[in-house]
């Protein structure tokens, strides 16, 4: 099960296997909230966030068609909960849109050794991933943490793909000088990590 | 691809979303091109600070949800669907509502209570003049010395004559018009309204071989028992085609029909019973119920019953009395649906005379036969005939 592509633990989930949907969530669950979580800035906001998403395709799963990607249809599932959500928080009350202007939480409980890798980079990531505008922010996060490829990400943003490659590009050269200005240069980086993706 | 189609594609090959082709191509451009080769690394180098940044794990406690979540919806769709879509539920609604009014409508219209109006009665029993025209004096006709001269014997033929103007009139319509006529022909032959009394009175001025009305002083002198015997063939064989055309189908929406016409079509239909047989039937097991009351000084009608079928209706009126001295029984029937059917009279101890409606054309129906021409009015508490 764990090689098995996601559209096929789908079909056989809309055939009644419920160990194919507890697959998907093991997979998806973790990027899927780390991009909520950056996205928003707010933990328990993401949270929610993420269990609605995975609710929703529960509810939706019959009507899903296997040519549709599993993943690039569960992200646009959670990013558009997230833009509704923002929207009505703003109507509620004036604050910003999902996680604008505002570090993210950090995680509570970081692993031993994130936490010693996190203590010099970490930080200065955060802050410069905050400090980007919610759009460029949003394809970086799509592109680095969830993987998909920058014409999914125009699909589930619905931009067009030469937009989604300038706000990447942006969001690069943002990131870059954001992190200069913070101290960090290149060789802070550990370059085992880029190639796997 | 010149060198600014090169330049965008570096964030494809940075990405690795190039094909192994367009990668080797732009590749091999970077290295000739220090601006492309410098944009290459910067994007690279970000990428590598940015791989720095771990994911989040998500917290443990939601995952048993979405897992019993997902559970449910299965079991869910596994269940058979019991719901129908709303529009095939009002539908059906719709459906069995109108069918309900369809069934209820034409109940009502096929037993609905009404009293015949004099003209009806005639028509019904075949026996008489348009109400317009005068009765024959008494003196006129002595029902005593009937004879094929007397204005009495003279007047059925002109009923009959009268009979056929009526029934040319519908044909003469087109055939959109012909119901209208009918109607109109119907609406001609009606009298005034009638007290209760005369209006139930299925005999009311449909006579004619019989002298008026006289007054109580020539009683006596006008019995209408005269020629009973002439009255025996009366039936249904002479029924006018005109009235059975009447007849229509009991429609939702369609305006209640005269009187007559209604009770021409349920004695037409083949699941109304004959009145008679309905009341051996009855009576042959043990259904019917029997009511009797004595009317003191009142020789027209010294006695009436009333018999009823178990859902109290009535079936059968009878009743007896003497008339200009002789003592007849005269016996009224009604339908199922409420509609006066069938007659008997005897004198004395004479053979029983039968009449069934409609009455031929003419046929001469003797006068203690006038009573209720429905079934509701035929009750113990009606006013007795004395005269």
């Amino acid at each position: 099960m764990p090689d098995e592509r996601d559209e096929t633990l789908m079909v056989r989930f809309q055939a009644g296997d419920v160990r194919a949907f507890e697959e998907l969530v093991r997979r998806h669950r973790t990027p899927l909230f780390s991009f909520l979580l950056r996205l928003t800035g707010d933990r328990g906001r993401a949270e929610d966030l993420c269990q609605e998403a995975f609710l929703k395709v529960v509810k939706a799963s019959e009507a899903w068609e296997e040519r549709a990607r599993f993943q690039t249809w569960l992200y646009a599932i959670a990013r558009n909960l997230a833009v509704d959500e923002a929207r009505r928080r703003a109507f509620r009350r004036t604050e910003p849109l999902p996680g604008e202007g505002r570090a993210e939480a950090p995680s509570a409980d970081p692993s031993p050794d994130r936490a010693a890798e996190g203590a010099l980079l970490r930080p200065k990531l955060e802050a410069a991933l905050a400090a980007l505008p919610p759009e460029q922010r949003e394809v970086f996060l799509l592109r680095e943490q969830a993987g998909l490829r920058f014409a999914e990400i125009a699909e589930v943003t619905s931009t067009p793909e030469n937009t989604v490659k300038s706000r990447m590009r942006y969001a690069l050269e943002a990131l870059r000088a954001e992190l200069e200005a913070r101290g960090v240069g290149p060789g802070d980086a550990d370059p085992s990590r880029s190639a796997a993706r | 691809m010149n060198h600014d189609a090169f330049q965008d594609r570096l964030l494809d090959l940075a990405y690795g979303e190039l094909s192994p082709r367009e990668t080797r191509e732009v590749e091999a451009h970077a290295e000739t091109c220090p601006g492309c080769r410098a944009a290459l690394a910067r994007i690279r180098e970000t990428r590598r600070l940015a791989s720095a940044l771990p994911l989040e794990p998500a917290p443990e406690r939601g995952e048993a949800i979405l897992v019993a979540a997902a559970r449910e919806a299965i079991r869910a769709r596994a269940r058979p669907r019991r719901t129908l879509p709303p529009w095939l539920w009002a539908g059906s609604l719709a459906t069995v509502a109108l069918l309900a009014v369809a069934a209820v409508s034409y109940r009502i219209l096929a037993l609905r209570p009404g009293p015949l109006a004099p003209p009806e009665a005639e028509v019904l029993l075949g026996s008489g003049r348009t109400p317009a025209e005068p009765a024959p004096p008494p003196t006129s006709a002595p029902a005593d010395e009937p004879t094929p001269a007397s204005p009495a014997i003279a007047a059925p033929a002109q009923e009959e004559e009268a009979r056929r103007d009526r029934a040319k009139a519908p044909s003469a319509s087109s055939a959109a018009g012909a119901a209208p006529a009918e109607r109109k022909a119907v609406a001609e032959e009606k009298p005034e309204a009638k007290p209760l009394s005369q209006a139930t009175d299925a005999f009311a001025g449909a006579r004619v071989e019989a002298p008026a009305p006289p007054p109580p002083s020539a009683a006596p002198a006008a019995p209408p028992l005269a020629r009973p015997e002439a009255a025996q063939v009366a039936g249904a064989a002479g029924a006018a085609p005109e009235q059975k055309r009447a007849q229509g189908p009991g429609l939702i929406g369609v305006a209640p029909e005269p009187a007559r016409s209604r009770a021409l079509a349920t004695a037409d239909t083949a699941r109304v019973e004959d009145p008679l047989e309905r009341h051996r039937r009855l009576r042959d097991a043990g259904r019917l119920r029997a009511e009797a009351v004595v009317f003191q000084a009142c020789p027209g009608e010294a006695w009436r019953k009333v018999e009823t079928d178990p859902e109290g209706r009535v079936v059968a009126y009878l009743r007896g009395g003497t008339l200009a001295g002789k003592p007849f029984e005269a016996e009224l029937y009604y339908g199922e649906d409420g509609a006066l059917g069938a007659a008997r009279f005897r004198a004395g101890e004479g053979p029983w005379s039968t009449y069934r409606l409609p009455a031929a054309p003419g046929a001469d129906v003797p006068a203690p036969l006038r009573g209720p021409t429905r079934a509701e009015e035929a009750t113990l508490a009606a006013p007795p005939r004395c005269e």
